[in-house]
């Protein structure tokens, strides 16, 4: 035992050699490199600075450095950023309650309709369907009275949301679970996406709403989602990409005897056609994949 | 960077000794309020924290607060820490070591 204390020993005056030396980061050093040799100095700094906001004299620093690298490198159930914007607080409670396993739901991601619109009653409040991913929610309620609103939720600790509430007229009973799904999809991602509309794509939305304009169809919505398709919803049909320049090419446009669409410039029927074939050849590959499979 | 340059060469080290690191956490914690403590104490104060401590405590923590208890706070001696429960030391270091409360063996000092 004599021995160790003199390993200690020097180990402990190699410490005081180093200027600005901090023995916690040393603790959670190892920690993180007891779970993975191969993290970069960025990650492992960064790693480090989420180990001393969450600690106090009641975390085992060791542990928690050794836990919260498994979390990110090892079981992969959040990624680094991820877990940079759980609050301290609530690494510090699920510590402390004996729940830390509870961290690989913090960033969850599903959706579910919770009621078919069908089934709803009058006089009673009802959470429709939500969306729920990397910390976000948009969620569709609907009471007879009040009508139906969507709750967009950001998630600021392990039990608490901040919301913003909006109005969703576009809601009706005669709605389907798809549609309600799809919609809620396109309102997530237009609230919380970090992908912006590609120019391509805000020229193509922008020529469509022309179009839809010249024959006064006022209850078409377009979003474009974070692949880059364009959805459309009216009163209660939706169509994606393909689906929709059918509709605009066999539904709504009416063709005189010269086969044109006498609302439409040619140069714009020209481009509306060009987008409509990048629509079909994608189409094609996604089948063409799925016969491959 | 470069301190995790530091850091990754002092982990060199400490990987070619096949010592514990909490072991080590519990050494700097003692040796921080007293460098000068006897090799055979020191054996018993590790040995004491190794079974006292656990995952709610912080391991260098737990060093110093002994070591305060025993040589600056003067509250218990190392004999009497030999006999202390994991139970009677959690209560005390869960509730506050340093705002007036005691690390004592109330039973014993009652007997003495």
């Amino acid at each position: 035992m004599n021995n160790i204390l003199d390993i200690y020993e020097s180990l402990a005056d190699s410490i005081e050699e180093i200027d600005d030396f901090r023995i916690y980061d040393f603790i959670y050093y190892l920690g993180i490199n007891s779970i993975d040799k191969d993290i970069s100095k960025e990650e492992i700094t960064r790693l480090i600075n989420v180990c001393k906001e969450s600690s106090d004299n009641f975390i085992d620093t060791f542990k928690l450095a050794r836990t919260l690298t498994s979390l990110v490198y090892k079981e992969k159930y959040m990624t680094l950023d991820q877990l940079e914007r759980v609050p301290s607080e609530s690494i510090k409670h699920f510590y402390s309650e004996e729940k830390m396993y509870e961290l690989r739901y913090y960033f969850e991601s599903y959706e579910e309709m919770v009621i078919s619109p069908k089934e709803i009653m009058e006089g009673v409040s009802y959470t429709v369907a939500r969306v729920v991913h990397n910390g976000y929610c948009a969620e569709l309620h609907y009471c007879s009275d009040t009508g139906a609103s969507v709750e967009y939720g950001t998630k600021t600790s392990h039990d608490m949301w901040e919301n913003e509430v909006e109005d969703a007229s576009w809601f009706n009973k005669d709605l389907s679970d798809d549609y309600i799904l799809n919609r809620l999809n396109c309102l997530y991602d237009e609230e919380f996406s970090d992908k912006r509309i590609t120019n391509e794509k805000a020229e193509e939305m922008n020529l469509i709403d022309h179009i839809l304009a010249k024959h006064k169809v006022d209850d078409i919505v377009l979003y474009s989602n974070d692949n880059g398709d364009l959805i459309a919803f009216d009163d209660v049909n939706y169509w994606k990409g393909k689906d929709f320049y059918d509709f605009m090419f066999k539904e709504l446009f009416v063709y005189n005897r010269e086969g044109k669409v006498e609302l439409i410039d040619d140069s714009d029927y020209k481009r509306l056609e060009g987008y409509r074939k990048q629509y079909e050849e994608k189409t094609n590959e996604i089948e063409k994949e799925i016969e491959y499979e | 960077m470069n301190k995790i340059k530091a850091l990754k060469e002092l982990a060199e080290v400490f990987g070619k000794y096949d010592c514990n690191i909490y072991d080590f956490c519990y050494y700097l914690g003692l040796t921080n309020v007293k460098e000068d403590i006897k090799n055979k104490d020191l054996i018993v104060l590790l040995d004491k924290c190794s079974e006292l401590s656990g995952e709610y405590t912080d391991p260098i923590e737990v060093g110093q607060s002994l070591a305060n208890a025993v040589y600056e706070d003067k509250s218990i001696t190392i004999k009497q820490l030999k006999k202390m429960s994991a139970e009677r030391f959690n209560d005390w270091y869960m509730d506050g070591r340093e705002v007036g409360n005691d690390l004592e063996l109330d039973e014993e000092r009652e007997m003495e």
